[in-house]
């Protein structure tokens, strides 16, 4: 019973779970017809889809562009307008091109440049009115009226004709504040401010100290020409929340601050006296620019802001220095260029040391324009030279030792040297034997230069053949025969027929010794130098002949040799009664002066006799109320030592 | 508010086009014109400036000095002198010319009289080695020339006391002409009356007059005042009585210095102030003027 009913339950559960898979299968069924169904649906959407995502994609570059119109005009709303951003990129590019090419090369009457200041100057007022949200027009007023002011009536000082304009800006100002009832006012202010930027930019200030002469330091220099102005103007014409970023924002603010405090100091630094021009108070377009020009050239090329930057990294302790060297090597660096250097060519370190010398000794010669090229000779080795030579110890050192001698004598004097050489090894000195050019003959050792350039080699050997070890050799020329030339500038004035002596003075101050170093005697870079000075004081270049005057002169040793012999000295101040105790003339010429004989000093000074000067040439005198400007010379005839030691090494082999 | 616009703009244009066509150039009214105005003086200026940018060895060179005398007056015993050139490197035949008289500006010389003096010289050579050789100098040109100055409308007025300033009555309104402090804006000449102020004293029935004057040349024109003569002064067609501030009444003529150009005349005279009325002040000034300009020629090989 319980086994059939077991069956039967077994069976009748069976049934059920069959009718249950059944309806179970029956129900995939029809979910998978239900799901393919849906496929092919979606199949179709699919496809339909694709083509509505193109269209709508298509549609949504269309409303892209609108976003961005509309966030453009957001900015725009918000005052970051695209002037300014044409202003500050157009003025960094405007003062880049400025720098590297140079108005001279373009018409200097007017130049490029100055079409796009002028260009840079509509959209500054453009930038400006955008950011006013009423009575923008205003702002055209005050910039149309110095337009035509500046441009057609050539900057006209003529009290009736500015009375004319004043007068028509007035009206319009009134027509404008009526219209705008009051509005158009702070407007019209700002409209001067592309005004000055547009005169910031073409260098007025460099011009004004040009033309006007006005103290500006080499700082403020830097400060004036290295701005681009229009960009900082882009800058000042962003609004306080330029973008969502704050940080930049924040940057940005400090900028425009830091631009305000800087055109400020610009402008008061320099004091700017009352000088008034009846034609025109302000120079023309084109002499701004060429006045910048001529500024900039004068300047180092490298950048102060540039220099400082990286002396901040390279030499933070000692940037002062860093930085005074960096422009240094700049301005040198540039004159060797001139001169046909290349910064590759492996004299051009030598032209920077030669140029870095002459800056150093100070020989600023004014009114000379280049310096008279200087008489040089110089020892010099090659690579070829046997700083190490060996011998076998049963054989004698038979290394010859050979230098070049290079003379360089743009006067075509006649100038001898005599050659000797020695090899010293502590207190040990070993004799060497000389030739030049090979030749011993009759116990020549001298040789004669007359031409412009010249060269002899000079070769050494030990009279003592056994040498060994590290021994120090050193050639000698004694040069005689060598002659300079300096000069010296004077101006005369009778002190007693000069009504106003202050005003006489300044003006030739002004004229003829502007420079620092200008009163002072100027002599080529020779070996040697004659300096001279007298006036009523020995370095007052301005003489009163009605009194008095004090001649002093001394021989300079320039070169790092040493001076053998002063053989004459001329002071050519012919008219002059120039007079030391009993009528002697020695301050003005002698000879042969003592020198001391001590082998081991280099002399660097050698005085000579100072005197007193008591008459002047009678054209010099009786002046009235002018003045003379003379030039003088003094020559200079000595002997010089020129040597060059080299440490050699002799080895013993075996 | 766009009409409002294109009005303004247009306004705008044709008050530019109003202005370029302003040349100032009134060939109508030559006779109305008052050339004693403004500061303009004797002008000097190099004809051949250009030319110094390159003078040769050994070779002739000339200075072309422009006087052109855009004052009112005439200049007389003119004098032109080059001072500063080296005679080692340039060598002028001559370093002073005199000229005689530049009429001023009036009728017949609407234009003012002009006047170019040549001064030649010739180069010597560049000491060796020298590639060139700059040599500096000043231009100095000394003249005389006068200046009338004129008030026509000149206030005498016994009124001036009362009620606020000069001339006006208890009632408020003017009884007669106002005395006041003028400005002048020039006479035509470097040497100018700035400004007047008059002051009357009742109780001594007289009128006293003070006379700024500067030296207001400008540009071209600009220099120095050397010397100042005061000349004959008038009011209403009498002698007025004038001297120069700080010093006598016999001395007539001042020498200048170059920081003080400035300096006050004062003037008085016994009138009678029993009616207010207008007449003519007239001072006259003869002066010495001096003006200075730098240059420079370029000596090459």
């Amino acid at each position: 019973m319980a086994g059939e009913n077991e069956i039967a339950g077994v069976s009748g559960k069976g049934i059920e779970e069959a009718e249950k898979k059944q309806a179970e299968a029956e129900k995939r069924e029809a979910e998978a017809e239900e799901r393919s169904a849906s496929a092919q649906e979606k199949g179709v959407k699919t496809q339909s889809q694709f083509f509505k995502g193109v269209q709508k994609g298509l549609s949504g570059l269309a409303d892209k562009g609108k976003d961005v119109g509309s966030s453009l005009n957001e900015h725009v709303e918000k005052g970051i307008s695209l002037a300014s951003m044409i202003l500050i990129f157009g003025g960094v590019a405007n003062y880049v091109l400025k720098l590297y090419f140079k108005s001279s090369i373009l018409n200097p009457g007017f130049s490029m440049f100055v079409v796009v200041s002028v260009l840079l100057f509509i959209v500054a007022g453009y930038a400006l009115a955008e950011r006013l949200k009423r009575d923008r027009l205003a702002i055209l007023i005050p910039m149309l009226i110095f337009f035509i002011w500046y441009f057609v009536l050539q900057s006209t000082y003529d009290p009736s004709t500015l009375l004319y304009m004043l007068l028509v800006f007035a009206s319009l100002s009134l027509i404008f504040a009526i219209f705008s009832k009051g509005g158009s006012v702070k407007p019209e202010l700002l409209g001067l401010l592309p005004v000055l930027f547009f005169f910031l930019d073409l260098g007025m200030i460099p011009f004004l100290v040009g033309k006007l002469s006005l103290p500006v330091t080499p700082l403020l220099q830097n400060l004036i020409l290295y701005m681009p102005w229009w960009a900082l103007f882009g800058l000042l014409t962003l609004p306080a929340e330029a973008s969502k970023d704050n940080t930049l924002n924040f940057l940005i603010n400090i900028v425009r601050i830091l631009g305000i405090f800087y055109i400020v100091f610009i402008l008061l630094a320099p004091a700017l006296p009352n000088i008034g021009y009846d034609k025109s108070l302000l120079p023309s377009p084109g002499e701004l620019e060429e006045a910048q020009a001529r500024m900039r050239e004068r300047l180092p090329p490298e950048n102060l802001a540039w220099s400082n930057l990286i002396c901040v990294f390279e030499d933070v302790s000692n940037i002062q220095v860093c930085v005074k060297k960096r422009q240094e090597d700049s301005k040198l660096k540039e004159i060797c260029k001139k001169k046909g250097y290349v910064e590759t060519d492996s004299y051009f370190d030598e032209c920077m040391n030669e140029e870095r010398a002459k800056m150093n000794k100070g020989l600023d010669v004014s009114g000379v324009t280049d310096q008279a090229i200087p008489t040089k000779a110089k020892f010099v080795t090659t690579e070829y030279f046997p700083k190490t030579s060996y011998r076998k110890s049963s054989e004698d050192l038979k290394t010859t030792y050979a230098v070049e001698f290079n003379v360089e004598n743009p006067r075509k004097t006649r100038i001898s040297a005599e050659f000797s050489c020695s090899f010293k090894q502590g207190n040990n000195v070993v004799p060497g034997m000389v030739r030049v050019n090979e030749k011993n003959e009759n116990n020549q050792l001298s040789v004669e230069f007359t031409e412009e350039y010249g060269a002899a080699i000079v070769t050494c050997e030990p009279l003592d053949k056994n040498m060994s070890g590290s021994y120090t050799l050193t050639y000698e020329a004694r040069l005689s025969g060598l002659k300079t030339v300096s000069k010296l500038n004077r101006a005369f004035f009778s002190g007693n027929a000069v009504l106003d002596k202050k005003e006489l003075i300044n003006d030739i101050k002004k004229t003829h010794f502007s420079g620092s170093s200008s009163h002072l005697s100027q002599a080529p870079a020779d070996f040697a130098r004659i300096n001279f000075g007298f006036g009523n004081t020995v370095s007052n270049p301005i003489i009163d002949v009605t009194v008095n005057s004090v001649l002093s002169s001394m021989v300079e040793n320039a070169g790092s040799g040493k001076i053998l012999a002063v053989k004459s000295y001329n002071v050519k101040l012919d008219g002059f009664d120039a007079s030391v105790n009993r009528g002697e003339k020695s301050c003005l010429y002698g000879e042969n002066v003592n020198l001391p004989t001590d082998e081991k000093s280099f002399l660097e000074v050698v005085n000579l006799p100072t005197c007193v000067i008591t008459d002047y040439p009678s054209e010099l005198k009786n002046l009235g109320e002018n003045y003379k400007f003379r030039g003088f010379e003094a020559e200079l005839e000595y002997d010089y030592l020129v040597k060059k030691e080299i440490n050699l090494n002799v080895q013993v082999l075996g | 508010m766009k009409l409002i616009k294109f009005l303004t703009v247009l306004a705008m244009v044709l008050i530019s086009l109003f202005l370029v066509s302003c040349n100032g150039d009134s060939s109508g009214k030559k006779i109305d014109y008052n050339f004693k105005q403004g500061y303009s003086g004797l002008e000097l200026g190099l004809l051949n400036e250009n030319f110094f940018s390159r003078v040769y060895e050994k070779e002739p060179f000339e200075i072309i000095v422009n006087l052109d005398n855009q004052a009112a007056y005439d200049v007389t015993e003119g004098k032109i002198t080059i001072l500063g050139l080296d005679n080692n490197y340039f060598q002028m035949d001559s370093e002073e010319q005199e000229f005689q008289v530049l009429s001023g500006k009036s009728l017949t010389y609407p234009s003012g009289e002009s006047q170019e003096l040549h001064f030649e010289g010739r180069s010597t050579s560049l000491l060796e080695n020298e590639k060139e050789k700059k040599g500096d100098f000043l231009l100095k040109v000394n003249y005389k020339s006068t200046m009338e100055f004129v008030d026509p409308k000149t206030c005498l007025n016994p009124n001036w006391y009362k009620i606020g300033d000069g001339g006006m009555s208890d009632s408020g309104g003017y009884e007669g002409c106002r005395i006041e402090t003028k400005s002048y804006s020039g006479q035509g000449a470097p040497l100018a009356v700035t400004k007047m102020e008059e002051k009357p004293s009742l109780s001594e029935n007289m009128v006293k007059f003070e006379l700024m004057l500067d030296n207001k040349g400008r540009g071209a024109s600009k220099g120095r005042l050397k010397r100042v003569t005061l000349g004959e002064a008038s009011l209403g067609g009498k002698e007025l009585s004038c001297r120069i501030k700080g010093f006598e009444q016999n001395q007539r003529t001042i020498d200048l210095k170059a920081e003080k150009q400035e300096f006050v005349v004062l003037c008085e005279r016994v009138v009678d102030l029993s009616s207010s009325y207008e007449t003519a002040m007239i001072v006259n000034f003869a002066y010495e003027y001096e003006i200075k300009e730098q240059y420079s020629l370029t000596l090459v090989k």
